[in-house]
């Protein structure tokens, strides 16, 4: 799709920015939806957790949250929370990246809580605290045991951080 | 054999020659002034990841130096560093460049060029650099001539079509290049044969913004969203379904046609498909020209078909003029094709590829016989684990087909089964099972050729063999398909393999249980009766967990022992109940045995508590009072049914559920489950399950239930032990065998799994319990064994864990009547037997009022999940379940 017929659609479907810069997507599961969202989730029957990233970030501002969208197909209907972490991929073992922050905004419109229903979106704040290049590992789950085998729970995003203006 | 240089490689390297931007020789090797430091190491540990995950370690060295990479003192010092470490091991480099074509370089070994060692019939990663300061995110991509596949190649480059590679972008490498200026990524090549060889590699990194407007593909069809511009010209029909075009041919000439998205220029192509075609025959491809509109015989290649597998068709065309769409014969007769999807390609390299001829050495491999005998002199299957000197797995995971499975280290090897090795020094890891002592064996293949194969010979020991007691292991919950099995190049995997696993692994009984994904293949291996593919006392049989459709979302089901695979009303998945206790009501009138899957998947998020028990829980929180969210697909709906009796095979009412899944999920959330409905009055018995390769894909028989039965193992009578509990559940590590209660007073014995388990009593009367125990760990630290009754711990023994058998006793007073279990936490369990005191019922009123609670939780929590036409009746089942307990509850609460 280009930018252009994008745009077209946004337009055609009422869609606004938001005051946080996300164009907001339609509900359900038709129409050029990956196109707005940053990543996906999948979770298959059996309730194994994948993560993907569709249009991920690759600039941020230093200690400026930013928002994006998290599509998620839930095939097993869960209604656990959704939760998402980030580690530093250069430190041995699973460390938690203390400098880069990830998670569901929770808000009137928007919870960790899965519906349940087969398609949904989420809003996901991210930030990072550091700057320069930074790469980082972006993982969900959504309960214990729930991340897929394979490493496929997991995405690993290269982002260059900017000093705020 | 010392090959020249090929045909084919002279003519790759003659048109490289006239058409690339970039050829490369003796360019300098590469390298990256500066990386920060974080970034440099992350790439490392990527690195280092993938490489385990390839079954290909890099060395100790390279991961030793991952401190050193991350404490550089700067971006330069981490790019030295690092490459430092890396470009040592690099048989390859590219560089790449936004606004020209990429570099291929090789390095400079002393004395030369040195050729990549390569093994015979097997596979080998080579580290291959990629310099790519403009930051591209694009997919590179590395090709060969040399690579290009056997059927349908010309007499003339058979010989030179000795190689298969592939570029490794799965998991955890990214499958686009991730940015970072400098990258490392494993290329994976096969050779044919042994002796010196040479082939073509060919690199490119095409993108949107190359601005050359000469990207190879010309067109791609994916059918996520319906025919993708293919139309039905004649006697054909088209549908998609799960992402796949499903192509009919109604008759002697179908044909659909489609036009390109736009005009491609003059020149050779190559139309990719991955396809099944259930018939033989022979298809077609025409092409369409803007001087040739209308196909014709002259613009036309015909393809043999491989009917009855999946198969990639590779078929190569030259248009004159500009091309303009293509037209597919799929068959010369009626028939159906699948396709997955189709790509067309220019088969000429523009200026966005490089190349350069690289030499090979393919060192010769030799033969490995496995001598297999199990501990009574009978030849056997076992598991091995084969690694070199490096750390390398062998056959190498990234390129195997079942039986071999891609996702485990170890593989099944048979008496007079054998494998290929290449000349080195080997660790081989054996065992045959958790009863079985595993012994690690060095063996030294040679360089030269052999008159008789290399023998690896492994005599299985064992510490336990519940067997010999009458025991039988199973595991009710397996799968030959979805999550860690692959879909392609076959929908999953076939009985004979799943049997392998199941014999390697001394797994008596493997419940194969089709569900969602590859339904429509996978259930062609119902019979209604144990698997061909079983060998005495191994036992398969493929039957049904509810998962992926249906009343999946209330909590899976496992469906043992059916007659009829699919309810009435469809053959497929998609008509199947909503309400998990509809599908019980149909599979128990036809005598199934059923139970909750993973049962603890959704029940470790507590949302509420019991009023009045804080304090109360048991230790570790086992059980615990508190209610959990049923916000999963484990044992959710299951404190609904177990409320039910449903219509038998006879008409009689039976218990709607037989058993609950337990030891792959947490322990104490699944156990506290189970412990709460026997306190309240319910029969549920547990098993043990892996849902392999779900919760893990590690092995087989991870979780287990061993069954003891009278007579030899037959599988109705297994699945009827299991039903009644004359079984325990274990890590297949920890065993508890004939778990028995005696009253002296009273003068009765009771067996576990025996007339119902049940032991009548006088209140006040002591009861001694025994149980024959034996556990392997690699620790000397003794486990502790506990009695408990009524969901708590009230007496403990140890028993040592170095598999030495010991009977263990333990006594409890019993002024109500209560169940009674033993337990090793975490690795095994008891069935319970039920002390009834004074014909009193159980009923412990806090288990009851939980149950109750969690009934009306997971009301509120599933209700949306059921079919409209069904919540009537999910309503009706819901109000039974709490007017169930309700009652239970006034009656324990009567003085």
């Amino acid at each position: 799709m280009t930018a252009a017929s994008l745009f077209r659609w946004l337009v055609a479907v009422g869609v606004l920015l938001s005051v946080s810069g996300v164009a907001e997507p339609r509900a359900g599961d038709a129409g050029p939806s990956e196109e707005v969202a940053a990543f996906e989730v999948q979770i298959n029957p059996e309730a194994r957790v994948k993560l993907r990233a569709l249009n991920p970030p690759q600039q941020l501002v230093r200690h400026r949250s930013e928002r994006f969208w998290l599509k998620v197909h839930n095939e097993a209907g869960l209604q656990s929370p959704l939760r998402l972490r980030a580690f530093d991929r250069s430190l041995p073992g699973a460390q938690q990246a203390d400098w880069f922050r990830v998670g569901i905004v929770e808000n009137a419109e928007s919870t960790a809580l899965l519906s349940g229903a087969t398609t949904e979106w989420k809003l996901i704040e991210l930030r990072c605290d550091e700057p320069g290049t930074r790469a980082v590992r972006i993982a969900a789950d959504a309960g214990t045991g729930t991340q897929d085998l394979g490493f496929r729970a997991e995405v690993d995003l290269l982002i260059d951080v900017e000093e705020r203006p | 054999m010392n090959r020249p240089t090929s045909m084919l490689t002279c003519v790759g390297v003659t048109l490289l020659t006239l058409c690339c931007g970039r050829l490369l020789t003796a360019a300098d090797w590469p390298t990256v002034d500066a990386i920060d430091p974080q970034p440099a190491a992350a790439e490392l540990r990527r690195l280092i990841e993938t490489a385990e995950a390839l079954g290909e370690p890099l060395a100790a060295s390279v991961a030793d130096g991952l401190d050193d990479v991350r404490q550089a003192d700067d971006a330069t010092d981490a790019a030295a560093r690092l490459q430092a470490l890396l470009d040592p091991l690099c048989g390859l480099a590219v560089v790449l460049h936004a606004e020209s074509g990429p570099q291929l370089v090789l390095p400079q070994r002393p004395g030369g060029r040195g050729a990549i060692e390569l093994v015979e019939q097997g596979w080998r990663t080579v580290l291959v650099k990629v310099v790519n300061t403009d930051r591209l995110r694009r997919r590179l991509r590395i090709e060969s001539p040399n690579a290009r596949p056997l059927p349908h190649a010309p007499a003339d480059e058979v010989d030179a079509r000795w190689m298969s590679l592939s570029l490794y972008a799965g998991q955890p490498a990214s499958p686009s290049l991730t940015g970072l200026p400098v990258e490392y990524r494993f290329l994976q090549i096969f050779s044919r044969e042994a002796g010196e060889q040479q082939a073509v590699l060919e690199c490119a990194a095409p993108g949107p913004s190359s601005g050359h407007g000469d990207s190879s593909i010309a067109a791609e069809w994916q059918f996520r969203k319906g025919t993708a511009g293919w139309s039905p010209a004649n006697q054909i029909e088209l549908t998609t379904e799960e992402g796949s075009l499903l192509v009919r041919g109604t008759g002697d000439d179908p044909f659909m046609i489609s036009p390109l998205p736009k005009p491609a220029r003059a020149g050779g192509y190559v139309l990719r498909f991955w396809a099944r075609a259930e018939e033989p025959g022979v298809g077609q491809l025409f092409w369409q020209t803007e001087q040739r509109p209308f196909p014709d015989g002259g613009h036309a290649v015909s393809f043999q078909l491989e009917p009855g597998q999946e198969h990639l068709y590779e078929i190569a065309f030259t248009a004159e003029d500009t091309l303009t769409g293509i037209r597919l014969d799929p068959n010369g007769v009626p028939g159906t094709m699948r396709i997955d999807w189709m790509e067309l390609a220019s088969a000429e390299r523009g200026r966005d590829w490089a190349a350069a001829t690289v030499p090979f050495r393919t060192r010769p491999s030799q033969e490995l016989l496995f001598r297999v005998i199990d501990d009574d002199d009978r030849p056997a299957m076992a598991c091995f684990e084969v690694t070199d000197a490096h750390g390398r797995v062998f056959p190498p995971q990234g390129k195997r087909l079942a039986p071999d499975f891609f996702f485990q280290r170890q593989i099944y090897r048979g008496d007079g089964e054998s494998i290929r090795l290449p000349p080195g020094s080997y660790t081989i890891r054996c065992s045959r099972g958790p009863e079985s002592l595993p012994e690690v064996q060095q063996i030294t293949v040679g360089p030269g050729p052999q008159e008789q194969p290399l023998e690896l010979v492994y005599r299985v020991k064992r510490w336990v063999d519940p067997s010999r007691r009458g025991y039988w292991s199973g595991d009710h919950h397996i799968h030959a398909a979805g999550c860690a099995h692959y879909e392609n190049p076959t929908q999953g995997v076939m009985p004979p393999d799943m049997l392998r696993h199941c014999m390697g692994e001394d797994l008596k009984v493997g419940c194969c249980l089709t569900w969602g994904p590859c339904f429509d293949f996978q259930k062609r291996f119902f019979t209604g009766r144990l698997d061909d593919a079983s060998q005495y006392p191994y036992l398969i049989r493929y039957d049904i967990e509810v998962s992926g459709f249906g009343s999946h979302a209330s909590g899976h089901l496992n469906l043992l022992r059916l007659t009829e695979q699919i309810p009435p009303g469809g053959d497929s998945k998609n008509h199947w109940p909503t309400l998990g206790l509809n599908t019980l009501r149909w599979a128990k009138r036809q005598g199934a045995v059923c139970g909750p899957a993973h049962s603890a998947i959704g029940l470790t998020r507590l949302v509420d508590r019991l009023p009045e028990t804080e304090g109360l829980d048991g230790p570790g929180g086992l059980p615990t009072y508190g209610i959990p969210a049923f916000d999963g697909i484990g044992a959710n709906e299951f404190i609904m049914n177990v409320a039910h009796e449903v219509p038998g095979p006879d008409g009689s009412r039976v218990p709607a559920v037989d058993f609950i899944s337990t030891m792959n999920t947490d322990r104490t959330a699944e156990w506290n489950m189970w412990y709460q409905v026997l306190s309240a009055g319910l029969r549920v018995r547990a098993s043990g399950e892996t849902d392999f390769p779900c919760i893990t894909g590690e092995r087989v028989g991870i979780g287990r239930v061993y069954v003891k039965l009278d007579g030899p193992l037959a599988f109705d009578a297994w699945c009827d032990g299991l039903a009644a509990g004359r079984s325990y559940v274990s890590d297949g590590r920890t065993h508890l065998m004939d778990f028995t209660a005696r009253c002296e007073r009273a003068g009765a014995v009771c067996e576990c799994g025996v007339d119902g388990s049940e032991m009548p009593i006088a209140a006040g009367d002591t009861v001694a319990f025994t149980v024959d125990a034996a556990a392997f760990r690699d620790t000397a630290e003794p486990l502790r064994a506990e009695l408990v009754v009524n969901g708590f711990p009230v007496a403990q023994q140890q028993l040592a864990a170095d598999g030495s058998l010991a009977q263990l006793t333990f006594e409890h007073r019993f002024d109500r009547s209560g169940w009674a279990a033993v337990r090793i936490f975490p690795g095994g369990h008891t069935n319970p037997i039920f002390v009834i005191a004074d014909g009193q019922p159980i009923c412990e009123p806090r288990s009851v009022a939980w149950c109750l609670r969690c009934v009306q939780q997971c009301r509120e929590a599933k209700m949306p999940t059921y079919r409209e036409d069904e919540r009537a009746t999910a309503e009706a089942d819901y109000d039974h379940a709490e007017d169930f307990f309700q009652s239970l509850l006034e009656k324990a609460r009567l003085p």
